[in-house]
């Protein structure tokens, strides 16, 4: 068993601007709606880092900036986990291959990389600490709060630091859209953030997780509005726990983790 | 583990030892680049399994070409009866995995008249990054924790640091950790388009060094607890681990190592060892002039007095996502057959360097050669480094 605290959480997602109107929408059903995330989204990207930085890493950096300020950040380890990394540029790149002369812009080049928002977010925040980008398909949610929990437990992290963890995926452009289809349909993009820290000070829960036994189903919403969300992106999967957390209940739910599925167990209690 | 150097941890050594490149003058696919590849022979004839044939593409055909080498599967039996396939981590890094198939299928007739990808082209199963893990997961039947590391080409050197710190905590026991990537178009032409691909050979360290040999390889670790180790012929620890971001720019490394030395320096800390304890130092030596240049900058901070060190990068290209564990295994063939490679193809070292560059000229020069601790260095886009320490004594 792995426990943390969270301290803090963003999420950028169709029809849920931030956590303040996550809260209110998890406790009062009916309300939520799917709506397009706009197209202007905050990023603490300095003007000139800004335009070179694609849509897929203005979401994640967009929910990242949500979970504190940024000094306080810079001194997180950061965990960035996403399903399918820069579909946009993969398709631009593509394209630009099977032209004559094959003109492959340096900036989507670098754009390419799955830590690319990862190395965006480390300059935004001028963060010098460790970061790891990592994919697990669509697993990635429950990769990434694994790898996130490890970090922050393991006797390497010796200063103690939060942890700083961050879940994107973007809506494929059309050539990949049919490859995208099973078992989730990639129909919206989806960022959540959340800091997790082994001090549980202004904590919003306590997370415990362990791996799943394989038996019992993934956690589903019953306000289909947010299920329709939930089943359109891999990321979020977390919506569950977000519900469970703004309604203060104590829960585990399951996340999708191969066949064990992840269990997070929710409570409010400090540490003895 | 494969390389243009050899296919195997044998063949790979005599490559070391005999001063014998992987690279030649680029022959890849259509691509009209003058410059150098570290291509590996043999990986288009490897036919993956049927059940797993959506995942046909060369990055798991490399994958599976080199898991064939050095018993390796053997030792994966092994350990799943010793552990339980669902106490056997798989931890694995690449930069591009399958993007070739991805690029091939945009040059298709049917691609360009209909936009439709032809029927041969698997996104999941060849072109995500997660793909070489689902793949060797798949294969093997593993069920334990999985994933891949994407940091550009630290990958699949932070591998060992994750996977590490999962063993230490107690979610597996053991763990199969590694790095896969294979020359595809997207990273000849980006580098290329950043000017930093070399028309000659690389030439790490070199005064008129002018870029890098872009590569491809496969590398594959077993990762135990030590306490296993007495029961494997001259065993090699993971000493320490370090992981830092240079903050500064996508593609340019920190211009005085700051990311770099953070890196080094953590991972001396980790291995509660001082520098002087270091004999070698594999370099990520990529042969850029600001990569070499910044991370002579960051070892000249770390090391007080200069440390042998060379690039291998000479003998495989820059294999970018699988250079961290490509390079841990050379770092491991350094500590068992205690030797340290020269770096191969370099003419002049850099004389502004301040660390010593094994060139033959200073290999002869040199009263010690025995290499018990090893560093090795990982720097990848975006700023992200990782250093790995390694050594024949436990801690």
């Amino acid at each position: 068993m792995l426990s943390c605290y969270i301290k803090a959480i963003g999420i950028t997602a169709p029809g849920i601007k931030n956590w303040h109107e996550a809260q209110s929408i998890f406790q009062h059903p009916g309300t939520h709606s799917i709506a397009p995330i706009g197209k202007k989204l905050e990023t603490l990207l300095p003007a000139n880092e800004r335009r070179r930085a694609t849509r897929v890493t203005q979401l994640a950096l967009s929910a990242a900036q949500q979970t504190g300020d940024p000094k306080q950040l810079s001194q997180c380890l950061q965990i960035f986990s996403s399903s399918n990394g820069d579909l946009t540029t993969f398709n631009q790149i593509s394209l630009a291959l099977a032209m004559d002369g094959r003109p492959v812009s340096p900036t989507r080049f670098h754009n390419s990389v799955h830590n690319a928002p990862a190395g965006y977010w480390s300059i935004a925040t001028q963060s010098q600490t460790a970061s790891t980008s990592i994919t697990a398909y669509n697993d990635s949610l429950a990769a990434g709060l694994l790898e996130a929990a490890v970090q922050l437990n393991s006797a390497d992290n010796t200063q103690q630091r939060d942890c700083l963890l961050v879940c994107y995926d973007e809506t494929p452009p059309p050539a990949f859209l049919s490859q995208l289809t099973s078992p989730l349909t990639m129909k919206q993009e989806f960022a959540c953030a959340l800091t997790l820290s082994q001090n549980s000070d202004n904590m919003l829960a306590r997370i415990d997780i362990s791996s799943g036994n394989g038996m019992e189903a993934i956690t589903a919403l019953s306000d289909s509005s947010l299920e329709e969300l939930r089943l359109s992106n891999p990321q979020a999967s977390i919506l569950p726990v977000l519900n469970t957390i703004a309604q203060q209940k104590q829960e585990t739910i399951i996340l999708p983790y191969f066949e064990q599925g992840l269990n997070v167990q929710i409570s409010y209690q400090h540490k003895q | 583990m494969t390389t243009a150097a050899g296919c195997g941890n044998q063949a790979n050594l005599e490559a070391l030892k005999n001063a014998t490149t992987g690279l030649r003058a680029n022959d890849f696919l259509d691509v009209e680049l003058d410059t150098w590849i570290g291509r590996i022979d043999g990986i288009e004839q490897q036919v993956l399994p049927d059940s797993l044939k959506n995942y046909q593409c060369r990055n798991n055909q490399l994958a599976c070409l080199a898991l064939q080498q050095d018993d390796f599967q053997l030792a994966v039996e092994q350990a799943k009866q010793r552990y339980g396939a669902d106490r056997l981590g798989l931890f694995l890094g690449t930069s591009t995995s399958g993007i070739l198939s991805t690029e091939l299928a945009y040059q298709s007739e049917l691609f360009k008249s209909t936009g439709r990808l032809p029927d041969s082209c698997h996104f999941r199963e060849q072109h995500n990054s997660f793909s070489v893990a689902e793949f060797v997961r798949k294969l093997y039947q593993l069920t334990g924790p999985t994933q891949v590391i994407s940091t550009a080409c630290s990958s699949s050197a932070k591998v060992f640091a994750s996977a590490a710190r999962y063993i230490e905590l107690g979610l597996c026991d053991a763990a199969i950790v590694g790095g896969v990537d294979s020359l595809c178009l997207t990273t000849l032409y980006g580098f290329n388009s950043l000017e930093l691909v070399a028309e000659d050979v690389c030439r790490p360290a070199d005064q008129n060094r002018n870029g890098l040999s872009v590569g491809e390889g496969a590398a594959f670790i077993l990762l135990e607890k030590a306490e296993h180790a007495g029961k494997q012929r001259a065993p090699v620890y993971l000493r320490g681990y370090g992981e830092s971001s240079d903050a500064y720019h996508m593609s340019s490394p920190h211009p005085e190592g700051r990311g770099a030395y953070q890196a080094m320096q953590q991972a001396l800390e980790s291995a509660a060892m001082d520098a002087e304890q270091i004999d070698y130092v594999n370099l990520h030596g990529t042969a850029t002039p600001v990569n070499d240049q910044m991370e002579d900058k960051a070892l000249a901070q770390v090391f007080s007095s200069p440390v042998a060190c060379s690039s291998t990068k000479g003998w495989t290209g820059h294999t970018l996502g699988a250079a961290g564990s490509v390079e841990a295994v050379y770092s491991a063939l350094c500590i068992q057959h205690n030797f340290m490679p020269q770096s191969l193809n370099t003419l002049t070292a850099d004389p502004a360097f301040t660390q010593t560059i094994l060139t033959p000229a200073s290999m002869s020069n040199c009263s010690t050669s025995s290499a018990h601790t090893v560093v090795s260095n990982s720097f990848g886009f975006g700023g992200n480094n990782c250093c790995l320490i390694f050594s024949d004594q436990p801690c």
